[in-house]
């Protein structure tokens, strides 16, 4: 819609144009119409039912873009902490942690979660490249993230971001139980 | 003074619906469009109501089926419109009251009338679809020819052609009735 053509005014009266202008744009059309049109979606499976006498909770886009991103590196602190414990003095890790010292264990996190990043960015390269990405190699990384994940809401109940990423693995797997018949809702990483 | 929230765009409450099928997205959608979308098809169908709420009920379903192709090059509103004019026609032609527009028919002449002079909206409900399409599209909605052209698959001369007639008979319609002449040339 834009601007009328300012054709064959002519044989439009003052009063036939004001009257047109003055028509109303809009009409309740009420709320049966609006319960049956829902009704109507739900059946298509278009929209879904909200949980019933539940607080359904909103996860915005960003935050399980978020949460993903924030679940890889809680992965790799995970492998890289390994990695470390395997090479290093455990009993100087072990120290570290339990003196609670936050910025030794924020450093051992970013050191060792880079080496868990850059070997997800090789899967990726191979995929890139054409070559099929191992598959074992992307099971592996999805149960550590599932694991971390666990640990995370054990450390932190109400993180919503571990929660997220939980909620995420929890609607892949009742979507793969639902079977092939239903439509399925996959979150992809 | 507590500032209003700011209202959710059209795009994230259609994400919304899109990704989770989430019925308050979906309402609140609704709850934006159709009062508008709902006065339009009625205006287009002549005023009937149920076939005005069965039309707005499919454009519903049709944009929600398709709401993963649509680009957002044209607001949210301006796209479940072009729908809801598709689903009008489609029905008005089911009922065979939707007729080719075509620029050599003989232009619609208005019927004799007894009695009072008639309003603006029950005169447009009078004309024939396709002349009350145009006149709809362009003298109350302020579409271009090109667009409604675009809309009802037609030529924007036919449009031209069609929204003059319809402007005639729309004038004829309402001219107040002469006791004992029944003339509309």
């Amino acid at each position: 819609m834009s601007t009328h053509d300012g054709m064959e005014e002519d044989e439009m009266t003052p009063e036939l144009r004001r009257a047109l202008n003055a028509l109303p744009r809009e009409r309740d059309p009420g709320r049966l119409l609006e319960e049956r049109t829902v009704r109507a979606l739900r059946e298509r499976g278009l929209i879904e039912r909200p949980v019933a006498g539940g607080r359904v909770r909103r996860i915005p886009m960003a935050w399980l873009g978020g949460a993903v991103a924030a679940g890889i590196a809680l992965f790799a602190s995970g492998v890289a902490m390994g990695q470390w414990m395997g090479t290093r003095a455990t009993a100087q890790v072990v120290q570290a942690v339990q003196a609670q010292n936050d910025r030794q264990a924020a450093l051992l996190v970013q050191q060792t979660g880079s080496a868990y990043v850059d070997a997800l960015e090789q899967m990726a390269a191979l995929s890139d490249s054409g070559k099929a990405a191992p598959k074992e190699g992307r099971e592996v990384a999805t149960k550590i993230l599932r694991a971390a994940a666990d640990e995370l809401v054990r450390i932190a109940p109400d993180d919503p971001i571990a929660g997220a990423v939980l909620a995420g693995f929890q609607r892949a797997d009742s979507a793969q139980a639902a079977g092939a018949g239903q439509k399925q809702r996959v979150v992809w990483f | 003074m507590r500032a209003e929230p700011a209202a959710v765009p059209d795009h994230a409450l259609a994400q919304a619906l899109l990704l989770r099928g989430d019925e308050s997205a979906f309402r609140e959608l609704y709850t934006r469009h159709t009062p508008r979308l709902y006065q339009l098809v009625l205006r287009l169908l002549g005023g009937a109501e149920h076939d005005a709420e069965d039309v707005v009920q499919e454009t519903w379903i049709r944009a929600t089926e398709a709401l993963g192709g649509f680009r957002w090059e044209a607001a949210f509103g301006t796209w479940l419109t072009g729908i809801g004019i598709n689903v009008a026609r489609g029905l008005l032609r089911k009922q065979g009251r939707w007729q080719p527009l075509d620029d050599a028919a003989e232009p619609w002449r208005p019927p004799p009338r007894d009695g009072d002079r008639i309003d603006l909206e029950r005169a447009i409900a009078l004309l024939p679809a396709g002349y009350r399409s145009v006149l709809v599209l362009h003298d109350v909605e302020g579409y271009t020819h090109d667009e409604i052209g675009e809309r009802l698959g037609i030529a924007p001369g036919t449009s031209k052609s069609q929204l003059s007639h319809a402007r005639r008979a729309l004038r004829r319609l309402l001219e107040p009735v002469k006791e004992g002449s029944h003339e509309h040339a």
